[in-house]
């Protein structure tokens, strides 16, 4: 028998309660309205859009790992991620970018 | 705001235009009435939009790019859409999927590129501005070659939103015009913050060009006139520093050990960014349209087999290589290393400097169809794009001939020191008596 320790790793998924979209000032409150109402150059992931953080997203995370033993990156150097489908707008950054976040 | 209409149809013999708005209309501000060309590769509402390629044909974007929505609202008129090398991959706009342009100076030579239908609708005369986007090269080469002045802004000084991206981290859109004047004024409108563009800063451009540059201190880095470099073009940027200094500049040899590195760097990490940019291009959303009835790789393939054009095929390939795995640390991670080295010598050397000098392209502009193999296209972005992997601004401006082709001064300055630059181009200009 191998002695070996068995380490679990747990991804989470949770929908944020944020007034807009995670990568655009689109209003995520879409309940009543009709399909494609709630869209824009940026979440329809056109050429040339550029898409933006939403701030509210990046303190929820720091709040999961404050009252976790997660730990952050100072400077979140994301690889350069583009945007790819409307419905999974991914961020751009490119990895020699070193400013902060807005 | 746009309350007036203007007529624009210009005698387009050099192919300079993709698309021509012979009735444009404009409103009134800084720029009233003035028609201003812009490249293909940047937004514009209602205005097809192709970067030159067939994958993106019959492409109407329904936003204006934010440099597009400044102009309109200093009340330029929008004239048209130039030609370029096919999402800006190229050095002479012949990667074109719709035919190259010419050089209005000479009709049997390239004007460069990839901002190369930009640069010869301003040195035609057909518009006073135009607006090109630089990645490595792409505004100063087409303006050394076709004898006009062009600026790659300070990373960040201009909003990217609307820019369609092919390398995200080294691209800007910047101003080209006939004079330093009013590459300034252009410079004057589109510069600023957008918060939507998270690598903007906050920092206009309010600056009116100054010809005293008594007491500038302007490094000439050696490897500016070293192998490679037409000696012609080399005695023209010479002279031309030679007058800098009558005017009151002082000159320091230096040297920048990196560059030996800086296209080597350069071409891997604009085909890894294009890998990844180009990827959306599915012939899905945009463009023309895919036979359904394949299964979706087989369709994706189809698309970009067809809509793609040779060499934006293989810098895709060449970048999705040099991600891949096993090979990323190899390749991509070095280049990162060689850029932060071009980085350190910059600011090493503008310590001590105000400016560099050296040519914009080491050679005058080729002839059509002379630069058949890629890398020799290549080795001719040599003097480029080292500026872009620094991120600091540089101008061209031309500097006398050789062989009666036009040849540019190119000055190089500190990050958001665009006016310093700017006005060491001006004085140039301004005192360039023979």
């Amino acid at each position: 028998m191998i002695d070996a320790d068995v380490i679990v790793g747990l991804e989470v998924h949770c929908q944020l309660d944020t007034k807009s979209k995670l990568f655009c000032g689109c209003s995520t409150d879409y309940r009543n309205d009709g399909p494609n109402t709630h869209v824009c150059p940026v979440c329809l992931g056109l050429p040339g859009t550029m898409p933006m953080l939403n701030k509210r997203v990046i303190e929820y995370a720091m709040k999961v790992q404050k009252r976790s033993t997660a730990r952050s990156r100072r400077n979140p150097n994301l690889p350069g991620r583009t945007t790819s489908t409307p419905t999974s707008t991914r961020l751009t950054r490119s990895p020699s970018t070193t400013s902060p976040l807005p | 705001m746009a309350s007036h209409t203007l007529s624009f149809e210009p005698d387009d013999r050099y192919n300079a235009f993709l698309k021509v708005c012979k009735t444009p209309t404009h409103g009134d501000g800084k720029l009233a009435g003035i028609a201003v060309a812009i490249k293909d590769n940047i937004s514009t509402q209602g205005i097809e939009t192709t970067c030159a390629s067939k994958i993106l044909k019959g492409y109407v974007p329904p936003y204006d790019a934010h440099a597009v929505t400044l102009l309109k609202n200093a009340g330029a008129a929008i004239a048209g859409k130039t030609n370029m090398d096919e999402f800006g991959m190229g050095t002479s706009t012949e990667n074109s999927a719709f035919g190259p342009t010419l050089n209005p100076r000479d009709t049997g030579r390239v004007p460069g590129g990839s901002s190369g239908g930009s640069a010869a609708a301003v040195a035609a005369g057909m518009v006073q501005m135009a607006l090109g986007t630089d990645t490595g090269g792409s505004i100063r080469c087409p303006a050394a070659f076709c004898g006009i002045v062009g600026l790659k802004p300070t990373y960040g000084r201009v909003s990217r939103y609307g820019l369609i991206a092919y390398a995200n981290s080294l691209e800007t859109i910047g101003p080209m015009a006939a004079n330093v004047s009013d590459v300034s004024l252009l410079m004057s409108v589109i510069a600023g913050h957008d918060k939507k563009d998270a690598t903007s800063y906050d920092r206009s451009y309010n600056h009116i060009p100054s010809a005293d540059i008594k007491g500038t201190r302007i490094g000439i880095p050696q490897e500016y006139f070293g192998k490679g470099v037409d000696p012609e073009v080399a005695a023209a940027v010479k002279k031309a520093i030679d007058r800098l200094e009558e005017l009151g500049a002082v000159t320091v040899p230096c040297s920048i050990p990196s560059m030996e590195y800086a296209l080597a760097a350069y071409y891997v990490i604009c085909t890894s960014e294009a890998s990844s940019n180009l990827a959306r291009f599915d012939g899905v959303r945009y463009g023309p349209a895919v036979d359904t009835r394949k299964s979706w790789h087989a369709a994706y393939q189809d698309a970009r087999r067809e809509g793609f054009g040779p060499e934006v095929r293989r810098r895709i390939m060449l970048g999705t290589f040099a991600l891949s795995s096993g090979y990323y640390g190899k390749y991509y991670a070095k280049a990162q290393v060689a850029r932060e080295n071009i980085r350190n010598d910059f600011a090493r050397l503008f310590s001590d400097v105000d400016v560099l000098c050296g040519p914009t392209m080491p050679t005058i502009a080729f002839k059509l169809g002379e630069k058949s193999d890629p890398l020799s296209m290549y080795l001719s972005d040599i003097l480029t794009v080292p500026v872009n992997l620094a991120g600091i601004p540089a101008i061209s401006v031309p500097c006398g001939t050789v062989q009666g082709m036009q040849v540019g001064l190119q000055v190089m300055g500190r990050p958001f020191e665009d006016e310093r630059v700017i006005d060491v181009a001006y004085a140039y200009e301004q005192g360039a008596k023979p």
